[in-house]
């Protein structure tokens, strides 16, 4: 199914350029526009750009911690 | 290895520059974070990036596993065939030439 396979890698590509975009403008060219232009709108407060992908980095690391403790702990299948 | 050690002076030189304008008070003390985190961010995305490129740009080589399925059949038919000739070994001894024979009719009905 090559096309499944291009579908998802599209939506990838999609997915990772927009998040990039997003965070681009909202670091970098946000702070040097006045605060009363109507883009502001559609950001969050800039504190959010700190908080979001640290909360995320957090969320990851707690889940790989658990799958690996899930892991460890499963009982292994003894061969008769 | 030059390379990376560009990559690594381009860091610190884009590290400098940051410390500079945070000890210069340009940048608030609160957002000093800030370009880490975009850096990482924006690892994160180019590694996305290659992922997704790479699904793009896989090939499944379709020619290439019709002759495997082929080749399957092969062998799993020769199996048959030399377990079968095992079997018969016991009532009497086939000639090798027909044995050879029938693989040659099986092979030419594949291909």
């Amino acid at each position: 199914m090559e096309l499944a396979d291009r579908a998802v890698g599209f939506l990838l590509t999609l997915v990772s350029l927009s998040i990039f975009t997003y965070y681009t403008f909202w670091v970098i060219i946000l702070p040097f526009v006045d605060s009363d232009h109507f883009v502001h709108q559609y950001f969050l407060p800039q504190e959010y750009a700190i908080l979001i992908p640290v909360f995320a980095g957090v969320v990851l690391l707690c889940f790989l911690c658990v799958f690996i403790g899930f892991v460890m702990l499963k009982p292994k299948k003894k061969k008769a | 290895m030059k390379h990376i050690l560009k990559i690594i002076a381009l860091l610190v030189t884009i590290s400098a520059m940051w410390i500079g304008l945070l000890e210069m008070s340009v940048v608030p003390q609160n957002q000093t974070w800030l370009l880490p985190i975009y850096f990482i961010v924006s690892l994160g995305c180019y590694g996305l990036l290659m992922v997704g490129i790479g699904l793009m740009h896989f090939p499944t080589c379709p020619h290439e596993a019709v002759l495997l399925q082929q080749v399957f059949r092969l062998s799993k038919f020769l199996k048959f065939v030399i377990g079968q000739g095992s079997y018969v070994h016991n009532l009497f001894r086939p000639s090798v030439g027909s044995v050879s024979l029938c693989i040659c009719f099986f092979s030419f009905w594949l291909f």
